[in-house]
């Protein structure tokens, strides 16, 4: 649990939710709404995802199509850190509170920090992480809801625009091999060309072909 | 109580658009990807596939920004990004040290620019704030 201490990460989330509370205040969603989002969604882009495109009047289908098409990051997130969290005897109902927490941060923090914890013990490790960071993002999300009157909006700019930030440094780090930096380079480049088309499924689209190319780069250079 | 939770119909539409839609994906991982070994080729694709995503996410906030972010002009939210971006690079990849960096280029900033130079200032240094007091 201490480990949330350790990481720089813990201060982005931090104020990532700040960001969260506030935009949440802003679009009147109520204080018990948005806590219940930080804890049950646990999604930082999906989030504001959600809360913005209801406060701008889209209806609850949109809403949720364009949370689905964010969220399918958490799919390969999910089949990436389960395999260094079990061990050959874990059975599959004893990982799903570390698959609910898992999510950009405790993605990129378990990758780094697990390969150090004994196998045995990195489902309660995993465990007291996550509920380390949900417990400081609902701190959070409190904060940011109770100051958004008092918030210049320039601060809360740059509290929203901290998020982009802070997902693209976090991923930069964890960036391992060939395929990992083209996926990320290439996924940001090809947005806005996806985007052009507005097909309503642009993060797919870019994603898949992106991470696509990206992996057909790293095999053909794997045949040399 | 109903003034803290808000309606039964927000709290459905969380629980459909917001909780579902995620939980789904991850409970989809935890099923099929229940067999896949730490060191396959099968993950490096997927762990491709989802920074790629990432990236998308990342492109589209800064493309069609949320909230207070949309008063802000394009050209700052990408130059504001890409500076930390630039920053993190030089600094042999460590967050903390973009911190140190940030400060310095602020200093030099400060005694040449002004005007939208010192909103990107604050938009930049504003968010690595929080992180100066907590340095080792």
């Amino acid at each position: 649990m201490w480990s949330v201490t350790s990481t720089v990460l813990t201060l982005v989330l931090f104020a990532t939710y700040l960001g969260i509370g506030a935009l949440a205040h802003d679009t009147h969603f109520s204080l018990g709404w948005v806590l219940a989002s930080t804890a049950f969604v646990w999604a930082g882009p999906a989030q504001i995802i959600l809360i913005s495109t209801l406060g701008s009047g889209a209806t609850v289908v949109q809403a949720a199509i364009a949370v689905t098409l964010s969220a399918i990051r958490l799919f390969p997130m999910v089949v990436s850190v389960l395999p260094v969290v079990r061990s050959p005897g874990t059975k599959r109902r004893h990982l799903i509170l570390v698959t609910h927490f898992i999510a950009v941060t405790l993605w990129v923090e378990s990758l780094r920090l697990l390969p150090r914890v004994p196998r045995e013990r990195r489902i309660a490790f995993t465990h007291g992480l996550g509920c380390g960071l949900v417990s400081v993002c609902l701190v959070a999300t409190a904060l940011g809801y109770g100051l958004a009157a008092r918030l210049p909006q320039l601060f809360g700019a740059a509290i929203l625009l901290l998020t982009p930030l802070a997902f693209l440094l976090s991923t930069a780090r964890n960036c391992r091999q060939l395929a990992d930096v083209l996926a990320l380079v290439l996924g940001l480049a090809l947005l806005p060309l996806v985007s052009l088309l507005h097909t309503g499924v642009d993060i797919l689209i870019s994603g898949v072909s992106a991470g696509t190319i990206a992996y057909a780069a790293h095999w053909w250079r794997e045949q040399e | 109580m109903t003034e803290f939770l808000g309606d039964w119909h927000s709290l459905m539409v969380l629980l459909l658009a917001g909780f579902l839609p995620n939980e789904a994906w991850r409970m989809m991982g935890l099923w099929l990807g229940g067999g896949v070994d730490e060191g396959s080729e099968l993950l490096v694709w997927v762990r491709a596939v989802a920074t790629a995503i990432l990236a998308g996410v990342i492109a589209q906030i800064l493309l069609e920004p949320p909230g207070a972010l949309a008063g802000v002009p394009g050209w700052l939210r990408y130059a504001a990004v890409a500076a930390g971006f630039a920053a993190f690079l030089v600094s042999r990849r460590s967050i903390f040290d973009v911190t140190a960096l940030d400060f310095r280029r602020r200093g030099l900033r400060r005694t040449v620019h002004g005007g939208w130079q010192l909103v990107a200032r604050l938009i930049v240094s504003g968010k690595f704030n929080e992180h100066t007091r907590h340095r080792p």
